[in-house]
Protein backbone atom coordinates (compact mmCIF):
# COMPACT_ATOMS: atom_id res chain seq x y z
CA UNK A 1 0.00 0.00 0.00
CA UNK A 2 2.62 2.68 1.03
CA UNK A 3 4.59 1.67 -2.26
CA UNK A 4 1.39 2.05 -3.82
CA UNK A 5 1.02 5.71 -2.58
CA UNK A 6 4.66 6.69 -3.00
CA UNK A 7 4.16 5.55 -6.82
CA UNK A 8 1.37 7.51 -7.16
CA UNK A 9 3.43 10.31 -5.68
CA UNK A 10 5.44 10.47 -8.75
CA UNK A 11 2.98 9.35 -11.39
CA UNK A 12 1.73 11.34 -14.30
CA UNK A 13 -1.72 11.81 -15.57
CA UNK A 14 -3.20 8.84 -17.41
CA UNK A 15 -3.34 10.31 -20.81
CA UNK A 16 0.34 11.34 -20.91
CA UNK A 17 0.93 7.57 -19.71
CA UNK A 18 -1.22 6.82 -22.88
CA UNK A 19 0.73 8.81 -24.64
CA UNK A 20 4.20 7.08 -23.55
CA UNK A 21 3.26 3.62 -23.96
CA UNK A 22 1.90 4.58 -28.27
CA UNK A 23 5.44 5.71 -28.31
CA UNK A 24 6.88 2.18 -26.84
CA UNK A 25 4.47 0.45 -28.67
CA UNK A 26 5.39 1.90 -31.97
CA UNK A 27 9.01 1.04 -31.08
CA UNK A 28 8.45 -2.20 -30.55
CA UNK A 29 6.68 -2.34 -34.09
CA UNK A 30 9.53 -1.02 -34.88
CA UNK A 31 11.88 -3.79 -33.32
CA UNK A 32 9.29 -6.44 -34.62
CA UNK A 33 9.83 -5.51 -38.14
CA UNK A 34 13.67 -5.47 -37.73
CA UNK A 35 13.40 -9.20 -36.75
CA UNK A 36 10.68 -9.92 -39.37
CA UNK A 37 13.05 -8.30 -42.09
CA UNK A 38 16.32 -10.40 -41.40
CA UNK A 39 14.03 -13.46 -41.03
CA UNK A 40 13.02 -12.75 -44.91
CA UNK A 41 16.18 -12.87 -45.78
CA UNK A 42 17.48 -15.54 -43.89
CA UNK A 43 18.55 -14.72 -40.57
CA UNK A 44 17.47 -16.47 -37.12
CA UNK A 45 14.00 -17.89 -38.63
CA UNK A 46 13.71 -20.04 -36.20
CA UNK A 47 13.34 -17.98 -33.36
CA UNK A 48 12.10 -15.21 -34.40
CA UNK A 49 8.81 -16.23 -35.10
CA UNK A 50 7.45 -16.62 -30.69
CA UNK A 51 9.72 -13.48 -30.46
CA UNK A 52 7.34 -11.33 -32.98
CA UNK A 53 4.22 -13.52 -31.74
CA UNK A 54 5.17 -12.19 -27.97
CA UNK A 55 5.78 -8.59 -29.10
CA UNK A 56 2.41 -8.30 -30.89
CA UNK A 57 0.68 -10.05 -28.17
CA UNK A 58 2.51 -7.14 -25.97
CA UNK A 59 1.27 -4.11 -28.51
CA UNK A 60 -2.40 -5.73 -27.92
CA UNK A 61 -2.19 -5.13 -24.17
CA UNK A 62 -0.79 -2.04 -24.79
CA UNK A 63 -3.76 -1.44 -27.18
CA UNK A 64 -6.12 -2.15 -24.73
CA UNK A 65 -4.33 -0.47 -21.83
CA UNK A 66 -4.11 2.65 -23.78
CA UNK A 67 -7.95 2.58 -24.27
CA UNK A 68 -8.99 2.12 -20.50
CA UNK A 69 -6.47 5.03 -19.38
CA UNK A 70 -7.96 7.36 -22.22
CA UNK A 71 -12.28 6.80 -21.04
CA UNK A 72 -10.56 6.38 -17.54
CA UNK A 73 -8.72 9.94 -17.97
CA UNK A 74 -12.26 11.56 -19.78
CA UNK A 75 -14.63 10.52 -17.70
CA UNK A 76 -12.42 11.71 -14.00
CA UNK A 77 -11.31 15.04 -15.97
CA UNK A 78 -13.99 15.82 -18.42
CA UNK A 79 -14.13 16.87 -21.56
CA UNK A 80 -10.86 18.94 -21.69
CA UNK A 81 -8.77 16.17 -23.48
CA UNK A 82 -11.24 14.53 -25.89
CA UNK A 83 -9.25 15.34 -28.95
CA UNK A 84 -6.43 13.86 -27.38
CA UNK A 85 -8.29 10.98 -26.27
CA UNK A 86 -9.58 10.24 -29.40
CA UNK A 87 -6.56 11.07 -31.13
CA UNK A 88 -5.06 8.62 -29.21
CA UNK A 89 -7.48 5.48 -29.54
CA UNK A 90 -7.01 5.85 -33.55
CA UNK A 91 -3.73 5.64 -33.67
CA UNK A 92 -3.29 2.71 -31.44
CA UNK A 93 -5.64 0.80 -33.86
CA UNK A 94 -2.91 1.61 -36.52
CA UNK A 95 0.21 0.82 -34.61
CA UNK A 96 -1.65 -2.21 -33.78
CA UNK A 97 -2.21 -2.77 -37.54
CA UNK A 98 1.38 -2.81 -38.17
CA UNK A 99 1.48 -5.45 -35.88
CA UNK A 100 -0.48 -8.02 -37.78
CA UNK A 101 0.88 -7.03 -41.17
CA UNK A 102 4.51 -8.06 -39.74
CA UNK A 103 3.39 -10.85 -38.64
CA UNK A 104 2.04 -11.90 -42.01
CA UNK A 105 5.91 -11.33 -43.15
CA UNK A 106 6.68 -13.40 -40.65
CA UNK A 107 4.11 -16.18 -42.02
CA UNK A 108 5.24 -15.57 -45.61
CA UNK A 109 8.97 -16.38 -44.19
CA UNK A 110 7.31 -19.89 -43.00
CA UNK A 111 5.66 -20.77 -46.27
CA UNK A 112 8.85 -19.88 -48.47
CA UNK A 113 11.91 -20.93 -46.57
CA UNK A 114 13.87 -20.96 -49.88
CA UNK A 115 16.17 -17.76 -51.05
CA UNK A 116 13.96 -15.23 -52.95
CA UNK A 117 15.27 -15.00 -56.61
CA UNK A 118 15.21 -11.66 -58.45
CA UNK A 119 17.92 -9.17 -57.59
CA UNK A 120 16.51 -5.99 -58.89
CA UNK A 121 12.80 -6.70 -57.61
CA UNK A 122 14.89 -7.51 -53.88
CA UNK A 123 17.11 -4.58 -54.34
CA UNK A 124 13.76 -2.50 -54.81
CA UNK A 125 12.63 -4.03 -51.68
CA UNK A 126 15.76 -3.84 -49.34
CA UNK A 127 15.40 0.06 -50.61
CA UNK A 128 11.74 0.08 -49.27
CA UNK A 129 12.42 -1.47 -45.98
CA UNK A 130 15.07 1.03 -45.24
CA UNK A 131 12.74 3.73 -45.85
CA UNK A 132 10.02 2.53 -43.56
CA UNK A 133 12.84 1.69 -40.91
CA UNK A 134 13.60 5.58 -40.97
CA UNK A 135 10.06 6.27 -40.87
CA UNK A 136 9.57 4.26 -37.46
CA UNK A 137 12.73 6.10 -35.89
CA UNK A 138 11.09 9.36 -36.42
CA UNK A 139 7.33 8.93 -35.74
CA UNK A 140 7.16 9.24 -32.75
CA UNK A 141 10.05 12.28 -32.57
CA UNK A 142 7.21 13.61 -34.75
CA UNK A 143 4.33 13.11 -32.82
CA UNK A 144 6.02 13.92 -29.65
CA UNK A 145 7.26 17.17 -31.16
CA UNK A 146 4.11 17.72 -32.86
CA UNK A 147 6.39 19.18 -35.86
CA UNK A 148 3.84 19.65 -38.63
CA UNK A 149 6.81 20.17 -41.32
CA UNK A 150 8.66 16.86 -40.37
CA UNK A 151 5.33 15.74 -40.51
CA UNK A 152 4.56 17.00 -44.10
CA UNK A 153 7.60 15.96 -44.95
CA UNK A 154 7.38 12.06 -44.15
CA UNK A 155 3.37 11.92 -45.51
CA UNK A 156 4.78 12.73 -48.80
CA UNK A 157 7.71 10.11 -48.09
CA UNK A 158 4.94 7.97 -47.26
CA UNK A 159 3.13 8.63 -50.52
CA UNK A 160 6.38 7.79 -52.49
CA UNK A 161 6.68 4.40 -50.97
CA UNK A 162 3.19 3.57 -51.73
CA UNK A 163 3.77 3.88 -55.53
CA UNK A 164 6.75 2.44 -55.59
CA UNK A 165 5.13 -0.60 -54.10
CA UNK A 166 2.51 -0.74 -57.04
CA UNK A 167 4.42 0.05 -59.13
CA UNK A 168 6.47 -3.10 -58.51
CA UNK A 169 2.96 -5.14 -57.70
CA UNK A 170 2.38 -4.38 -61.27
CA UNK A 171 5.61 -5.43 -63.03
CA UNK A 172 5.44 -8.67 -61.27
CA UNK A 173 2.11 -9.44 -61.98
CA UNK A 174 1.76 -8.38 -65.47
CA UNK A 175 5.05 -8.56 -66.53
CA UNK A 176 7.49 -10.87 -64.28
CA UNK A 177 10.61 -9.39 -66.48
CA UNK A 178 13.21 -11.09 -64.65
CA UNK A 179 11.07 -14.21 -65.14
CA UNK A 180 10.73 -15.64 -61.35
CA UNK A 181 9.17 -18.88 -60.66
CA UNK A 182 5.61 -18.79 -59.67
CA UNK A 183 6.17 -19.04 -56.23
CA UNK A 184 8.88 -15.97 -55.58
CA UNK A 185 6.56 -13.85 -57.61
CA UNK A 186 3.96 -14.79 -55.13
CA UNK A 187 5.69 -14.06 -52.22
CA UNK A 188 7.26 -11.08 -53.75
CA UNK A 189 3.89 -9.39 -54.45
CA UNK A 190 2.67 -10.04 -50.96
CA UNK A 191 5.45 -8.36 -49.57
CA UNK A 192 5.12 -5.56 -51.47
CA UNK A 193 1.40 -5.51 -50.31
CA UNK A 194 2.53 -5.77 -46.63
CA UNK A 195 5.23 -3.20 -47.09
CA UNK A 196 2.60 -1.05 -48.42
CA UNK A 197 -0.24 -1.43 -45.99
CA UNK A 198 2.79 -1.56 -42.95
CA UNK A 199 4.02 2.13 -44.61
CA UNK A 200 0.13 3.20 -45.29
CA UNK A 201 -0.66 2.61 -41.19
CA UNK A 202 2.39 4.84 -40.68
CA UNK A 203 0.96 7.38 -42.88
CA UNK A 204 -1.98 7.33 -40.69
CA UNK A 205 -0.54 7.74 -37.93
CA UNK A 206 2.03 10.66 -39.28
CA UNK A 207 -1.35 12.35 -40.73
CA UNK A 208 -2.69 12.81 -36.81
CA UNK A 209 -0.06 15.73 -36.33
CA UNK A 210 -0.83 17.72 -39.16
CA UNK A 211 -4.45 16.97 -39.19
CA UNK A 212 -7.52 17.45 -37.49
CA UNK A 213 -9.12 14.85 -35.57
CA UNK A 214 -11.97 13.89 -38.74
CA UNK A 215 -9.43 14.15 -41.38
CA UNK A 216 -6.64 11.78 -39.16
CA UNK A 217 -5.71 9.19 -42.16
CA UNK A 218 -6.97 10.95 -45.16
CA UNK A 219 -4.82 13.26 -47.11
CA UNK A 220 -4.11 17.32 -45.61
CA UNK A 221 -5.86 19.67 -47.22
CA UNK A 222 -3.96 22.12 -49.73
CA UNK A 223 -3.58 24.89 -47.66
CA UNK A 224 -1.05 23.38 -45.22
CA UNK A 225 1.81 23.22 -47.80
CA UNK B 1 8.16 30.12 -10.15
CA UNK B 2 5.99 28.86 -13.34
CA UNK B 3 2.89 29.18 -13.53
CA UNK B 4 1.88 25.40 -12.59
CA UNK B 5 3.45 26.04 -9.09
CA UNK B 6 1.70 29.29 -8.65
CA UNK B 7 -1.62 27.56 -9.34
CA UNK B 8 -1.04 24.88 -7.11
CA UNK B 9 -0.17 26.94 -3.95
CA UNK B 10 -2.94 29.23 -4.70
CA UNK B 11 -5.21 25.68 -4.71
CA UNK B 12 -3.86 24.85 -1.23
CA UNK B 13 -4.66 28.57 0.20
CA UNK B 14 -8.05 28.17 -1.33
CA UNK B 15 -8.30 24.74 0.23
CA UNK B 16 -7.10 26.35 4.25
CA UNK B 17 -9.11 29.20 3.69
CA UNK B 18 -12.52 27.17 2.73
CA UNK B 19 -11.76 24.65 5.41
CA UNK B 20 -11.85 27.59 7.87
CA UNK B 21 -15.25 29.15 6.26
CA UNK B 22 -16.77 25.69 6.52
CA UNK B 23 -16.10 25.72 10.32
CA UNK B 24 -16.70 29.04 10.70
CA UNK B 25 -20.38 28.37 8.89
CA UNK B 26 -21.65 25.23 11.08
CA UNK B 27 -19.93 27.13 14.28
CA UNK B 28 -22.54 30.12 13.31
CA UNK B 29 -25.35 27.90 12.53
CA UNK B 30 -24.92 26.36 15.95
CA UNK B 31 -25.02 29.29 17.00
CA UNK B 32 -27.27 30.68 15.46
CA UNK B 33 -30.08 28.12 16.43
CA UNK B 34 -29.09 29.11 19.76
CA UNK B 35 -30.08 32.73 19.56
CA UNK B 36 -33.58 30.92 18.16
CA UNK B 37 -34.33 30.63 22.25
CA UNK B 38 -36.08 27.80 23.64
CA UNK B 39 -39.43 27.74 21.91
CA UNK B 40 -37.74 27.14 18.59
CA UNK B 41 -35.48 24.47 20.07
CA UNK B 42 -38.93 22.30 21.61
CA UNK B 43 -40.66 23.17 18.30
CA UNK B 44 -37.95 21.33 16.50
CA UNK B 45 -37.57 18.48 18.80
CA UNK B 46 -41.17 18.35 18.53
CA UNK B 47 -40.76 18.16 14.58
CA UNK B 48 -38.00 15.62 14.66
CA UNK B 49 -38.85 13.34 17.38
CA UNK B 50 -40.78 10.83 15.37
CA UNK B 51 -38.04 8.56 13.87
CA UNK B 52 -39.83 8.24 10.73
CA UNK B 53 -40.62 12.19 9.70
CA UNK B 54 -36.19 11.97 10.73
CA UNK B 55 -35.45 9.79 8.46
CA UNK B 56 -37.46 11.58 5.43
CA UNK B 57 -36.21 14.91 6.25
CA UNK B 58 -32.35 13.28 5.60
CA UNK B 59 -33.89 11.82 2.45
CA UNK B 60 -35.28 14.38 0.95
CA UNK B 61 -32.89 16.98 1.77
CA UNK B 62 -29.92 15.70 0.97
CA UNK B 63 -31.42 14.51 -2.17
CA UNK B 64 -32.65 17.81 -3.38
CA UNK B 65 -29.16 19.43 -1.60
CA UNK B 66 -27.22 15.72 -3.47
CA UNK B 67 -24.67 16.45 -0.46
CA UNK B 68 -24.99 13.99 2.56
CA UNK B 69 -21.98 16.20 3.88
CA UNK B 70 -24.06 19.43 3.48
CA UNK B 71 -26.88 17.09 5.48
CA UNK B 72 -25.04 15.59 7.94
CA UNK B 73 -22.81 18.47 8.89
CA UNK B 74 -26.22 20.82 9.06
CA UNK B 75 -27.06 18.10 11.49
CA UNK B 76 -24.26 18.73 13.79
CA UNK B 77 -24.55 22.12 13.69
CA UNK B 78 -28.49 21.51 14.79
CA UNK B 79 -27.28 18.82 17.69
CA UNK B 80 -24.34 21.56 18.56
CA UNK B 81 -27.24 23.93 19.08
CA UNK B 82 -29.23 22.16 20.87
CA UNK B 83 -32.11 22.45 18.91
CA UNK B 84 -32.36 18.33 17.73
CA UNK B 85 -31.17 15.47 20.57
CA UNK B 86 -28.95 12.34 19.65
CA UNK B 87 -31.42 10.39 19.34
CA UNK B 88 -33.69 12.45 16.51
CA UNK B 89 -30.13 12.82 14.51
CA UNK B 90 -29.68 9.70 13.66
CA UNK B 91 -32.64 9.19 11.87
CA UNK B 92 -31.92 12.03 9.60
CA UNK B 93 -28.03 10.67 9.15
CA UNK B 94 -29.55 7.62 8.09
CA UNK B 95 -31.62 9.30 5.58
CA UNK B 96 -28.83 11.06 4.32
CA UNK B 97 -27.18 8.40 3.39
CA UNK B 98 -29.75 7.19 0.99
CA UNK B 99 -30.43 10.88 -0.36
CA UNK B 100 -26.81 10.76 -1.67
CA UNK B 101 -26.61 7.88 -4.10
CA UNK B 102 -29.18 9.86 -6.28
CA UNK B 103 -26.63 11.38 -8.02
CA UNK B 104 -25.20 8.34 -9.12
CA UNK B 105 -28.71 7.03 -10.71
CA UNK B 106 -28.65 10.50 -12.29
CA UNK B 107 -25.15 10.23 -14.23
CA UNK B 108 -26.13 6.53 -15.52
CA UNK B 109 -28.94 8.24 -17.16
CA UNK B 110 -26.58 9.76 -19.50
CA UNK B 111 -25.88 6.53 -21.06
CA UNK B 112 -29.70 5.39 -21.63
CA UNK B 113 -28.63 5.97 -25.47
CA UNK B 114 -26.49 2.46 -25.39
CA UNK B 115 -29.05 -0.53 -24.15
CA UNK B 116 -25.86 -2.81 -22.85
CA UNK B 117 -24.01 0.27 -21.39
CA UNK B 118 -27.11 1.65 -19.91
CA UNK B 119 -27.47 -1.27 -18.52
CA UNK B 120 -24.21 -1.92 -16.59
CA UNK B 121 -24.11 2.05 -16.04
CA UNK B 122 -27.46 1.68 -14.11
CA UNK B 123 -26.21 -1.21 -11.87
CA UNK B 124 -23.11 0.48 -10.84
CA UNK B 125 -25.19 3.53 -10.12
CA UNK B 126 -28.30 1.78 -8.26
CA UNK B 127 -25.60 -0.68 -6.36
CA UNK B 128 -25.19 2.07 -3.47
CA UNK B 129 -28.58 3.07 -3.24
CA UNK B 130 -29.42 -0.59 -2.70
CA UNK B 131 -26.91 -0.44 0.05
CA UNK B 132 -27.77 2.13 1.95
CA UNK B 133 -31.42 1.33 1.63
CA UNK B 134 -30.94 -2.10 2.43
CA UNK B 135 -28.48 -1.06 5.57
CA UNK B 136 -31.50 1.22 6.68
CA UNK B 137 -34.19 -1.48 6.30
CA UNK B 138 -31.88 -3.63 8.44
CA UNK B 139 -30.72 -1.29 11.21
CA UNK B 140 -33.37 1.55 11.39
CA UNK B 141 -35.69 -0.50 13.11
CA UNK B 142 -32.89 -1.98 15.04
CA UNK B 143 -31.78 1.05 16.41
CA UNK B 144 -35.68 2.14 17.50
CA UNK B 145 -35.48 -0.79 19.51
CA UNK B 146 -31.89 -1.31 21.09
CA UNK B 147 -30.47 1.93 20.68
CA UNK B 148 -27.00 0.37 19.38
CA UNK B 149 -25.53 2.64 17.30
CA UNK B 150 -26.20 5.29 19.91
CA UNK B 151 -24.35 3.41 22.36
CA UNK B 152 -21.32 2.78 20.05
CA UNK B 153 -21.43 6.37 19.27
CA UNK B 154 -21.35 7.14 23.03
CA UNK B 155 -18.77 4.96 23.61
CA UNK B 156 -16.60 5.86 20.08
CA UNK B 157 -17.36 9.70 21.97
CA UNK B 158 -15.87 8.90 25.23
CA UNK B 159 -13.31 6.61 24.05
CA UNK B 160 -12.22 9.60 22.03
CA UNK B 161 -12.38 12.56 24.67
CA UNK B 162 -10.36 10.06 26.62
CA UNK B 163 -7.61 10.25 24.73
CA UNK B 164 -7.87 13.93 24.41
CA UNK B 165 -9.15 14.36 21.43
CA UNK B 166 -11.38 17.07 22.10
CA UNK B 167 -8.43 18.73 23.86
CA UNK B 168 -6.31 18.37 20.50
CA UNK B 169 -8.96 20.27 18.43
CA UNK B 170 -9.09 23.19 21.03
CA UNK B 171 -6.92 25.36 18.55
CA UNK B 172 -10.00 25.50 16.37
CA UNK B 173 -11.91 27.03 18.77
CA UNK B 174 -9.09 29.84 19.26
CA UNK B 175 -9.03 30.40 15.41
CA UNK B 176 -12.78 30.53 15.14
CA UNK B 177 -14.12 32.37 18.49
CA UNK B 178 -12.74 35.82 17.97
CA UNK B 179 -15.19 35.48 14.39
CA UNK B 180 -18.23 34.61 15.92
CA UNK B 181 -18.24 37.22 18.46
CA UNK B 182 -17.30 39.85 16.13
CA UNK B 183 -20.37 38.88 13.78
CA UNK B 184 -22.50 38.76 16.98
CA UNK B 185 -21.47 42.11 17.71
CA UNK B 186 -22.01 43.55 14.13
CA UNK B 187 -25.34 41.75 13.71
CA UNK B 188 -26.80 42.95 17.23
CA UNK B 189 -28.43 45.73 16.20
CA UNK B 190 -30.07 43.51 12.41
CA UNK B 191 -33.50 42.49 13.46
CA UNK B 192 -34.73 38.95 13.74
CA UNK B 193 -30.90 38.75 13.64
CA UNK B 194 -31.15 34.73 14.62
CA UNK B 195 -32.75 33.94 11.12
CA UNK B 196 -30.14 36.45 9.32
CA UNK B 197 -27.74 34.42 11.10
CA UNK B 198 -28.93 31.05 10.16
CA UNK B 199 -29.50 32.09 6.68
CA UNK B 200 -25.87 33.26 5.98
CA UNK B 201 -24.58 30.48 7.65
CA UNK B 202 -25.57 27.84 5.68
CA UNK B 203 -25.36 30.12 2.26
CA UNK B 204 -21.56 30.58 3.40
CA UNK B 205 -21.69 26.40 3.91
CA UNK B 206 -23.27 25.62 0.97
CA UNK B 207 -20.67 28.03 -1.05
CA UNK B 208 -17.65 26.66 1.25
CA UNK B 209 -18.51 23.17 1.07
CA UNK B 210 -18.84 23.30 -2.84
CA UNK B 211 -15.70 25.48 -3.51
CA UNK B 212 -13.65 23.24 -1.09
CA UNK B 213 -14.57 19.50 -3.15
CA UNK B 214 -14.24 21.53 -6.21
CA UNK B 215 -10.42 22.89 -5.68
CA UNK B 216 -9.58 19.48 -3.95
CA UNK B 217 -10.82 17.86 -6.86
CA UNK B 218 -8.90 20.11 -9.27
CA UNK B 219 -5.80 19.32 -7.10
CA UNK B 220 -5.96 16.20 -6.43
CA UNK B 221 -7.50 14.77 -10.22
CA UNK B 222 -4.60 13.56 -11.78
CA UNK B 223 -3.49 11.30 -8.66
CA UNK B 224 -7.67 10.14 -8.41
CA UNK B 225 -7.44 8.61 -12.06
CA UNK B 226 -4.09 7.33 -11.72
CA UNK B 227 -5.97 5.29 -8.45
CA UNK B 228 -8.95 4.53 -10.39
CA UNK B 229 -6.98 2.79 -12.82
CA UNK B 230 -4.20 1.08 -11.13
CA UNK B 231 -4.85 0.59 -7.74
CA UNK B 232 -8.89 0.96 -7.20
CA UNK B 233 -9.68 -2.44 -8.63
CA UNK B 234 -7.14 -5.14 -7.57
CA UNK B 235 -9.08 -6.99 -4.63
CA UNK B 236 -11.90 -5.22 -2.40
CA UNK B 237 -9.74 -4.24 0.07
CA UNK B 238 -8.14 -1.99 -1.53
CA UNK B 239 -11.31 -1.16 -3.52
CA UNK B 240 -12.47 -0.24 -0.11
CA UNK B 241 -9.52 1.67 1.64
CA UNK B 242 -9.07 3.77 -2.00
CA UNK B 243 -12.77 4.49 -2.06
CA UNK B 244 -12.72 5.93 1.63
CA UNK B 245 -9.65 7.40 1.14
CA UNK B 246 -10.68 9.66 -1.56
CA UNK B 247 -13.72 10.57 -0.48
CA UNK B 248 -12.11 11.69 3.01
CA UNK B 249 -9.69 14.15 0.51
CA UNK B 250 -12.70 15.05 -1.70
CA UNK B 251 -15.22 15.40 0.87
CA UNK B 252 -17.88 13.79 -1.23
CA UNK B 253 -19.31 10.14 -1.90
CA UNK B 254 -21.29 11.84 -4.55
CA UNK B 255 -18.49 13.00 -6.18
CA UNK B 256 -16.44 9.64 -5.84
CA UNK B 257 -19.32 7.34 -6.37
CA UNK B 258 -20.30 9.04 -9.81
CA UNK B 259 -16.90 9.19 -10.83
CA UNK B 260 -16.92 5.19 -11.66
CA UNK B 261 -20.45 4.89 -13.07
CA UNK B 262 -19.07 5.68 -16.90
CA UNK B 263 -16.22 3.80 -16.45
CA UNK B 264 -19.10 0.43 -15.53
CA UNK B 265 -21.02 1.72 -18.59
CA UNK B 266 -17.86 1.17 -21.01
CA UNK B 267 -17.38 -2.27 -19.03
CA UNK B 268 -14.24 -1.33 -17.94
CA UNK B 269 -14.85 -1.67 -13.94
CA UNK B 270 -17.73 -4.48 -13.04
CA UNK B 271 -20.68 -3.96 -10.23
CA UNK B 272 -18.91 -6.60 -7.60
CA UNK B 273 -15.17 -4.64 -7.88
CA UNK B 274 -17.92 -1.44 -7.26
CA UNK B 275 -19.28 -2.12 -4.34
CA UNK B 276 -16.27 -2.66 -1.79
CA UNK B 277 -15.82 1.12 -3.12
CA UNK B 278 -18.99 2.41 -2.42
CA UNK B 279 -19.15 0.96 0.76
CA UNK B 280 -15.65 2.73 1.21
CA UNK B 281 -17.10 5.71 -0.29
CA UNK B 282 -19.87 5.76 2.60
CA UNK B 283 -17.38 5.67 5.47
CA UNK B 284 -15.13 8.64 4.29
CA UNK B 285 -17.88 10.47 3.76
CA UNK B 286 -18.20 11.09 7.28
CA UNK B 287 -15.02 12.55 7.92
CA UNK B 288 -17.09 16.50 6.76
CA UNK B 289 -19.17 15.85 9.85
CA UNK B 290 -16.75 15.03 12.17
CA UNK B 291 -14.78 17.62 11.02
CA UNK B 292 -17.25 20.03 11.79
CA UNK B 293 -18.53 18.34 14.67
CA UNK B 294 -14.91 18.76 16.19
CA UNK B 295 -15.07 22.67 15.21
CA UNK B 296 -18.61 22.99 17.55
CA UNK B 297 -16.25 22.06 20.54
CA UNK B 298 -20.25 20.30 21.64
CA UNK B 299 -19.66 16.26 22.82
CA UNK B 300 -22.92 15.75 21.44
CA UNK B 301 -22.22 16.93 18.33
CA UNK B 302 -18.97 14.70 18.31
CA UNK B 303 -21.34 11.84 19.17
CA UNK B 304 -23.62 12.43 16.22
CA UNK B 305 -20.71 12.73 13.61
CA UNK B 306 -19.28 9.22 15.26
CA UNK B 307 -23.18 7.63 15.30
CA UNK B 308 -22.94 8.57 11.56
CA UNK B 309 -19.76 6.77 11.20
CA UNK B 310 -21.11 4.00 13.52
CA UNK B 311 -23.75 3.09 11.31
CA UNK B 312 -21.71 2.70 8.03
CA UNK B 313 -19.78 0.64 9.58
CA UNK B 314 -22.66 -1.69 10.68
CA UNK B 315 -23.39 -1.50 7.39
CA UNK B 316 -20.51 -2.54 5.67
CA UNK B 317 -20.02 -5.60 8.66
CA UNK B 318 -23.36 -6.77 7.42
CA UNK B 319 -23.80 -6.27 3.92
CA UNK B 320 -20.36 -7.22 3.41
CA UNK B 321 -20.37 -11.22 3.35
CA UNK B 322 -24.55 -10.37 1.90
CA UNK B 323 -23.31 -8.28 -0.57
CA UNK B 324 -24.79 -10.58 -3.26
CA UNK B 325 -28.39 -9.02 -2.27
CA UNK B 326 -27.65 -5.25 -3.10
CA UNK B 327 -25.90 -6.65 -6.28
CA UNK B 328 -28.84 -9.07 -7.38
CA UNK B 329 -30.89 -6.31 -6.58
CA UNK B 330 -28.85 -3.80 -8.66
CA UNK B 331 -28.57 -6.37 -11.61
CA UNK B 332 -32.11 -7.45 -11.56
CA UNK B 333 -33.40 -3.83 -11.96
CA UNK B 334 -30.68 -3.03 -14.41
CA UNK B 335 -32.06 -5.53 -16.75
CA UNK B 336 -35.47 -4.61 -16.21
CA UNK B 337 -35.21 -1.05 -16.88
CA UNK B 338 -32.85 -1.80 -19.93
CA UNK B 339 -35.14 -3.91 -21.77
CA UNK B 340 -37.77 -0.64 -22.82
CA UNK B 341 -38.31 2.67 -21.75
CA UNK B 342 -41.56 2.31 -20.60
CA UNK B 343 -39.65 -0.13 -18.19
CA UNK B 344 -37.45 2.80 -17.06
CA UNK B 345 -40.20 5.39 -17.14
CA UNK B 346 -42.01 3.12 -14.97
CA UNK B 347 -38.95 2.39 -12.66
CA UNK B 348 -38.52 6.25 -12.45
CA UNK B 349 -42.11 6.77 -11.17
CA UNK B 350 -41.27 4.13 -8.46
CA UNK B 351 -37.91 5.65 -7.43
CA UNK B 352 -39.26 9.09 -7.48
CA UNK B 353 -42.02 7.87 -5.17
CA UNK B 354 -39.69 6.70 -2.41
CA UNK B 355 -38.69 10.18 -2.05
CA UNK B 356 -42.47 12.14 -2.71
CA UNK B 357 -45.08 9.57 -0.85
CA UNK B 358 -43.12 9.94 2.87
CA UNK B 359 -43.62 13.70 1.82
CA UNK B 360 -47.26 13.55 1.05
CA UNK B 361 -47.31 11.22 4.63
CA UNK B 362 -45.51 14.24 7.04
CA UNK B 363 -47.91 17.03 4.99
CA UNK B 364 -51.17 15.56 5.25
CA UNK B 365 -50.39 12.79 8.01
Amino acid sequence: MWKEIRNLWTSDNLLNEAWDLTYEAINIDAEMFDDATDALWGDNRKTVQKLIFKKDKLINKYERDIRRKVITHLTVQGNDSLAAGLVLSTVIVDVERIGDYIKNIVDLTEMHPDEIQGKNTKDKLREIEVSIKKMFKKAPECIESGDEDIALDMYSETKEIGRTCDKYIQKLVMKNEEELDTSSVAVMVLYFRYLKRINAHLRNIISSVINPYDRIGFKPKKNKK
Amino acid sequence: MNTETRQKIIKILTVIVTIYLFLLTIKLLGHSFKLFGKEFAEAMLQTTSNPFTGLIIGIVATSLIQSSSTTTSIVVGLVAGGVVNLENAIPIIMGANIGTTVTNTLVSMGHVGRKAEFKRAFAAGVVHDFFNICAVILLFPLELKFHFIQKVAVFLNDSFEGIGGMKMFNPLKAILNPVIHLVDSLMINVPYNEIVLMIISIIGMFAALGLLIKTIRSLVVDKIEVIINKYLFKNDLLGMTWGMGMTFIVQSSSVTTSLIVPLAGAGIVSIRKIFPYTMGANIGTTGTALLAALATGNPVAVTASFAHLAFNIFGILIFYPLKFIPITMAEKVSTYVSISKKNLITFLFLYSMIYFVPILFIVFG
